[in-house]
């Protein structure tokens, strides 16, 4: 039970990051990223986080669970990594605040749903072809 | 573990792996931006009416203590003559960027409008004139122009 729960913990800040680290690619801050992508393609991306979740979680209630949490982990670390600078620059903290809680909310929304469209998806393979009862 | 849900779980920690190269990249470039504008200095070298009365200039002097190119887009500022507000203005400087360690003095032209004339020509009769200069400068850093941000600034003159 406590392994189980320990490797939940593992998922949901894997899939957090990942999410956090997805928007970021389309975000202001992808003026320095390395990569820059699409909104569509940060929506394809959280998608297959969702099943890759569902295909870890398989129980329906812990794949929910798991994906609204890491939904609500991305934008604290994307607020984190926006309000970073103020830590050179302090004056500038209630702007870089500003912007990145405004964009928290795009970051939760954009992690949210295609996370819990993923994770049907997920749960669609697990039943259909995995062969696990829902 | 079953092989499965360590190939899954792998898949999962390698992906956030490379979006964690990608984030750490942009967080880096995110902080130097920031820094820029930490660094950049504006002060207020002067102020002068123009001899028709009619304006207000303000010399600024903006410098750049940043590593990275800073470009100054626009200043806006307005003018406070002993409390009384008498002038504003902007200013759009063509092409001013500021290699690293570089100054440059630039004059914001503010304009008297019609109902502050009286308070600028009552107040210029008084002997102790305090100028109070405020506004706020829009500057990017590193030809971001996604980043351009606008700063404030405030700064007093006395003139005796």
């Amino acid at each position: 039970m406590t392994r189980r729960r320990a490797l939940s913990a593992v998922e949901i800040m894997l899939a957090g990051w990942i999410f956090c680290g997805l928007f970021v690619a389309t975000s202001s801050l992808d003026s320095y990223a390395l990569v820059h992508l699409s909104l569509g393609l940060v929506v394809v991306g959280n998608l297959a986080v969702g099943v890759l979740l569902a295909l870890l979680a398989i129980e329906l209630k812990r794949l929910m669970i798991e994906v609204v949490i890491a939904a609500i982990l991305a934008p604290l670390f994307f607020l984190g990594l926006v309000i970073s600078p103020a830590a050179v620059a302090p004056p500038f903290l209630n702007q870089l605040s500003s912007y990145g809680i405004t964009q928290s909310v795009a970051v939760f929304f954009l992690s949210l749903f295609p996370g819990l469209i993923g994770a049907m998806i997920g749960t669609v393979i697990n039943s259909s072809v995995r062969g696990y009862e829902l | 573990m079953s092989r499965t849900e360590g190939c899954l779980l792998g898949v999962l920690v390698v992906a956030a792996l490379l979006v964690g190269v990608n984030v750490a990249a942009a967080a880096s470039g995110w902080a130097r931006v920031w820094r820029g504008f930490n660094d950049f200095n504006l002060s207020v070298t002067g102020v002068r009416v123009t001899s028709d009365g009619g304006g207000v200039d303000v010399t600024v002097a903006v410098s750049n203590r940043a590593g990275a190119a800073i470009r100054v887009l626009e200043i806006d500022s307005s003018v406070d003559l002993n409390g009384h507000a008498v002038a504003d203005g902007s200013a759009s400087p063509d092409n001013l960027r500021l290699a690293a360690g570089q100054s440059r003095t630039l004059v914001v032209p503010n304009a008297v409008g019609t109902l502050h004339q009286s308070a600028l020509t009552g107040q210029l009769a008084t002997p102790a004139r305090e100028w109070n200069i405020s506004g706020r400068v829009q500057i990017e850093v590193d030809d971001q122009s996604s980043t351009a941000t606008w700063v404030p600034y405030a700064f007093a003159v006395t003139q005796p």
